[in-house]
């Protein structure tokens, strides 16, 4: 059965190197009856090395405007510069393209028009196959701006196609941080499922992406990687969840299979990484239970 | 974070945590921290009897910050980037603008030792990290007869243009998987957009396959440092403890590639 909206699950970690993406693609294929990925880490994708995907279409993705300056109409008056709240106009007036934000203010206090406002690509969308089925990502261009507004394409486009193929679910690798693409990537989450490992940094970042959701009213369920790794920090984790009545959906001990699963291009059920593989299924059906997800 | 603590067992340092988002440097330096400045962004405020509704400033906005409705004025403050066009550009001069928090930078309480270390948090909710960052390099670029060591943020979007721009040298850390090799090089392609010199240190270097040593000997690119997956690490990194100052084991390998860095730039 299909809903208006769709259940949409966003994994995040607040750092890097938790283990995000390999958790990720470990529930694209347990969810793929039901599912439809999408990685919204647009300026270091990784979800793709493990997926393999066949891309079907691909499009420049246009945003954001860049200022462009006539040097013959300029009259070097240096009202551009005194606007620029962005540092992006030189003492010598010229305009430094990767400090420009785009917002329009030079163009608009020029009174010779000389400097007029150009949209830019930032990055490529990529519409593709997987053997675990449908899948929307994207690639940032070096050093492009809005990665914020890329991230919300790819959301709403994978809206689209989990509408166009009947599908229930959307699950999504998001980005690093928790700034604008990783805001942009909770956008419609209903579930928000940050992963963390038991070392202090990891452990206050998970805290600062809790506060991050409910800060936008997701609800949020923590999973533990390499909980062999530490067990006083683990202990930790569990007892500042149990505080916070936060769920802790899965526990994986630290295994270093995984590193050849990734050379191989191996999800974890398809390296048979034993250990891992009942709390990936336990974790799957937590998930399910979370999002109400109706089985047919 | 150990490449500092090791220069400033000879010299005068200042790090810098640019991973606004996720600042991590202090779980291992444990140094006690003081405010140092509040960073803020411009938000604008419509003051509604002058308005005249007539649209221009929404039309204007590049960012669709605001909505001009008949009888009202909608701003998303989460669109807004603080460029000030809209209070410039009304007609009405019913635009003002209003200071909106978004994080603060901290510095470590002066000492008589060598290091001195510079943090910015960014305020959880907010979508900007770049102009935290921009003030941080201010602060940075004041330190001329300091090494500067940053820290930056991870991926390829604006913050980490905004925290590797002017830098001199860049230590790009990546580990032999498929995932580290991408981003790596994604990572080279941008600090050689930048013109800037860099060098490679591989991570858990015997996990995974050789795929590093592989593509730094092909492209004749300079690996600085190779550090093994080791349980001692793991055990440090995990319970917030450095490499540098608790144990000598890892002296050396600091040693040599602050020495190589020195070499290359």
């Amino acid at each position: 059965m299909t809903t208006d909206v769709k259940k949409q699950i966003t994994v995040i970690s607040g750092k890097g190197g938790t283990g995000k993406t390999t958790i990720t693609a470990a529930l694209a294929q347990l969810s793929s009856p039901y599912s439809i990925v999408a990685d919204c880490d647009v300026d270091a994708p990784n979800l793709h090395l493990l997926l393999d995907p066949e891309n079907i279409s691909s499009e420049r993705f246009l945003s954001g405007k860049l200022a462009i300056k006539n040097q013959d109409l300029c009259t070097k008056c240096g009202k551009c510069l005194k606007v620029c709240r962005f540092d992006a106009i030189t003492m010598d007036l010229e305009i430094d393209p990767i400090r420009c934000e785009g917002c329009g203010a030079c163009a608009w206090i020029c009174p010779e028009k000389a400097i007029t406002m150009e949209i830019q690509p930032s990055g490529t969308i990529y519409e593709a196959k997987t053997r675990f089925g449908s899948f929307i990502h994207a690639q940032l261009d070096i050093g492009a701006e809005n990665s914020g507004k890329l991230v919300s394409e790819v959301i709403q486009r994978s809206h689209q196609k989990a509408h166009q193929l009947d599908k229930e679910l959307v699950i999504v690798d998001g980005s690093p941080g928790i700034a604008c693409p990783v805001i942009a990537s909770l956008t419609n989450a209903k579930v928000v499922l940050i992963v963390v490992e038991p070392t202090t940094t990891a452990i206050h970042d998970m805290k600062r992406t809790l506060e991050l959701a409910s800060f936008f009213k997701i609800a949020a369920a923590i999973v533990i990687n390499k909980t062999t790794i530490n067990e006083e920090q683990r202990r930790n984790i569990v007892k500042f969840c149990k505080k916070g009545q936060i769920p802790i959906v899965g526990e994986f001990p630290y295994d270093m299979e995984i590193y050849q699963a990734m050379v191989n291009g191996h999800t974890v059920l398809e390296h048979k990484i034993t250990p891992l593989i009942e709390p990936l299924k336990n974790m799957w059906s937590r998930i399910q239970e979370m999002v109400d997800l109706r089985s047919e | 974070m150990n490449l500092a603590l090791h220069i400033a067992k000879f010299s005068k340092v200042a790090l810098f945590d640019l991973d606004v988002e996720e600042p991590n440097d202090n779980h291992f330096l444990h140094l006690p921290m003081t405010h140092f400045q509040d960073i803020n962004v411009q938000r604008p405020v419509v003051d509604e009897l002058a308005c005249s509704h007539c649209g221009l400033c929404a039309d204007l906005c590049e960012f669709n910050a605001l909505a001009v409705l008949p009888n009202q004025v909608m701003i998303f403050d989460e669109l807004c980037h603080g460029c000030g066009l809209c209070s410039l550009a009304c007609p009405e001069e019913a635009i003002t603008e209003e200071a909106h928090p978004l994080g603060v930078i901290r510095k470590s309480e002066t000492g008589d030792d060598n290091l001195i270390f510079f943090e910015g948090i960014l305020k959880v909710g907010e979508a900007l990290a770049t102009p935290i960052i921009h003030e941080l390099k201010k602060v940075a670029l004041k330190f001329k007869n300091k090494h500067v060591i940053l820290d930056l943020p991870p991926g390829s979007a604006c913050p980490v243009i905004e925290a590797l721009s002017g830098t001199d040298y860049a230590v790009l850390v990546t580990e032999p998987t498929p995932a580290g090799e991408h981003d790596l090089l994604i990572a080279i392609d941008l600090v050689e957009k930048l013109k800037i010199p860099f060098g490679i240190v591989n991570n858990r270097s015997n996990v995974g396959d050789d795929r590093i040593s592989r593509l730094t000997t092909d492209n004749g690119y300079s690996l600085l440092l190779e550090i093994p997956h080791d349980k001692e690490i793991i055990h440090l990194y995990s319970n917030g403890l450095p490499l540098i100052g608790i144990t000598t084991r890892f002296d050396n390998s600091f040693s040599n590639l602050w020495n190589k860095i020195l070499e290359n730039k």
